[in-house]
């Protein structure tokens, strides 16, 4: 390389590197802050354009698969069943989506606070984070620490074993997250997964009091419980009200694994979360 | 101008992809990263003077969408821009057990230069279970000779032409 080209290079180095300072060093400045919001703003994949994008890719995933499986059959034998099927797909879907909205309509006559149903429109893209992004913003009135919860059905599908046996008690409204960051008409959600989550919880049956904590994994962490606190494998974990973000009595999930803290000074468990947070399509944020 | 469109459009589609679909494709919650890998195709393919401008804006990128600290995606991607670019001509980039080579490390060295420019600007650590931190850079390293191939047709479809204004600069 030539004297003249490592120059160069390096001063565009020098250059990319000294911005990049310069954002880390001024990151919570006015000017950052509004650039960021701004950029948000224009980038932000409109929620239509994502939702015909996954629904379009689901549609070339089911046709691919429906090509392979249908190899030998003849041609209009193959259309007419590929008709059906997708028929029969779509009902199913309709189905199960109206089953779904009618309990949360139920829930949502029952509870004491106001939910507005919000599309999940993608998925932080950071290994350090779990985050989602949601098509609800500033403009529909939800700002920083506004408390996000879904609806489960039949069990957490990330723990099968559980599932069968106690689908009845893993049904229904769950803790999702809280929104850390609001643009317009798009905020991310911070995930009770993620390893910068705590929230006040405590054991639903015994009322033992602790914090529940993301591990960036499928489960999540309940410390700072008293030595002799009554837990069990099974028991369900809820919001305990104290952090003021989250209303109390909200399922977060159950007890997975009872585990003794360091020198026992505390208790901890295991807990698997009562949503799947992979397969989130929609979610509900109380409204204050 | 063409070549402008074409990168723009790259960055875009990469960081849609990367938010809308990938996670479909998640291990254990390690979701294959596109942004990582379009880095270090571009400086593999194009050197450190195109590896650190996509660098840092496809870090950019990455840090509007993200959690954390805003502008740390930038810093180490630019530099893995740099890094990779410079030793481009000492790897065969065609080969897929170099774009394995290359990925998997970069996958490491973004691990820990976040790690460290955390704790540098004062933020707890990222608290990734080890399981993760070995499985993150394999799953991506795995991966990547097939993400090459794929870039490579995308960059195909705009026509060889993208370039040839920096050859002909280079040949001047």
């Amino acid at each position: 390389m030539l004297l003249k080209e490592k120059h160069k290079l390096l001063r565009l180095l020098i250059i990319y590197l000294s911005i990049s300072l310069l954002l880390l060093i001024f990151r919570t400045g006015r000017i950052v802050k509004v650039g960021r919001a701004l950029f948000l703003y224009l980038l932000a994949p409109s929620p239509r354009i994502v939702s015909k994008l996954l629904s379009e890719t689901g549609r070339i995933g089911r046709s691919i698969s429906q090509l392979v499986s249908a190899r030998e059959e003849n041609k209009i034998l193959q259309e007419r069943i590929t008709s059906l099927l997708q028929e029969k797909e779509k009902l199913q879907e309709t189905i199960s989506e109206s089953k779904r909205l009618k309990r949360i309509l139920n829930y949502q006559e029952e509870t004491p606070y106001e939910l507005v149903s919000a599309r999940v429109v993608g998925w932080t893209p950071s290994l350090f984070s779990s985050a989602l992004l949601i098509d609800k913003g500033i403009n529909q009135g939800f700002e920083k620490d506004t408390p996000v919860v879904a609806w489960q059905e039949g069990g957490n599908p990330q723990d099968p074993g559980v599932a069968p046996m106690k689908s009845e008690r893993l049904n229904g409204m769950a803790v999702v997250g809280r929104i850390s960051e609001s643009g317009p008409d798009m905020s991310k959600v911070l995930l009770i997964t993620d390893s910068n989550s705590e929230l006040a919880a405590m054991v639903q049956r015994s009322r033992e009091k602790g914090v529940i904590a993301g591990t960036g994994e499928r489960s999540l962490l309940l410390k700072y419980l008293s030595p002799t606190a009554d837990l069990e494998i099974g028991d369900l974990i809820i919001t305990s009200g104290m952090g003021r973000i989250f209303p109390a009595g909200l399922v977060i999930g159950s007890v997975e694994e009872v585990l003794r803290g360091v020198g026992g000074l505390e208790k901890r468990a295991w807990v698997v979360p009562r949503v799947n947070i992979n397969q989130l399509e929609d979610v509900q944020i109380i409204k204050r | 101008m063409k070549r402008y469109i074409f990168l723009l459009v790259s960055l875009l589609l990469f960081v849609t992809i990367q938010i809308v679909l990938l996670r479909h494709l998640a291990i254990r919650n390690v979701t294959p990263d596109l942004i990582l890998i379009g880095v270090v195709y571009f400086s593999l393919k194009h050197g450190p003077t195109l590896g650190i401008p996509i660098g840092f804006f496809l870090g950019l990128l990455q840090d509007l969408f993200a959690f954390g600290l805003f502008g740390a995606n930038c810093l180490i991607k630019t530099l893995i821009g740099f890094s990779v670019g410079t030793f481009q001509k000492r790897l065969v980039r065609g080969n897929p057990m170099s774009q394995i080579f290359v990925v998997f490390f970069a996958c490491l060295c973004q691990y820990w230069s976040m790690y460290w420019i955390k704790i540098f600007f004062g933020q707890p650590p990222p608290q990734v279970p080890f399981f993760i931190v070995i499985f993150y850079p394999v799953y991506n390293s795995l991966l990547a000779p097939l993400l090459f191939w794929i870039m490579e047709q995308w960059e195909k479809l705009w026509g060889e032409g993208i370039y040839a204004s920096e050859r002909n600069r280079s040949a001047i």
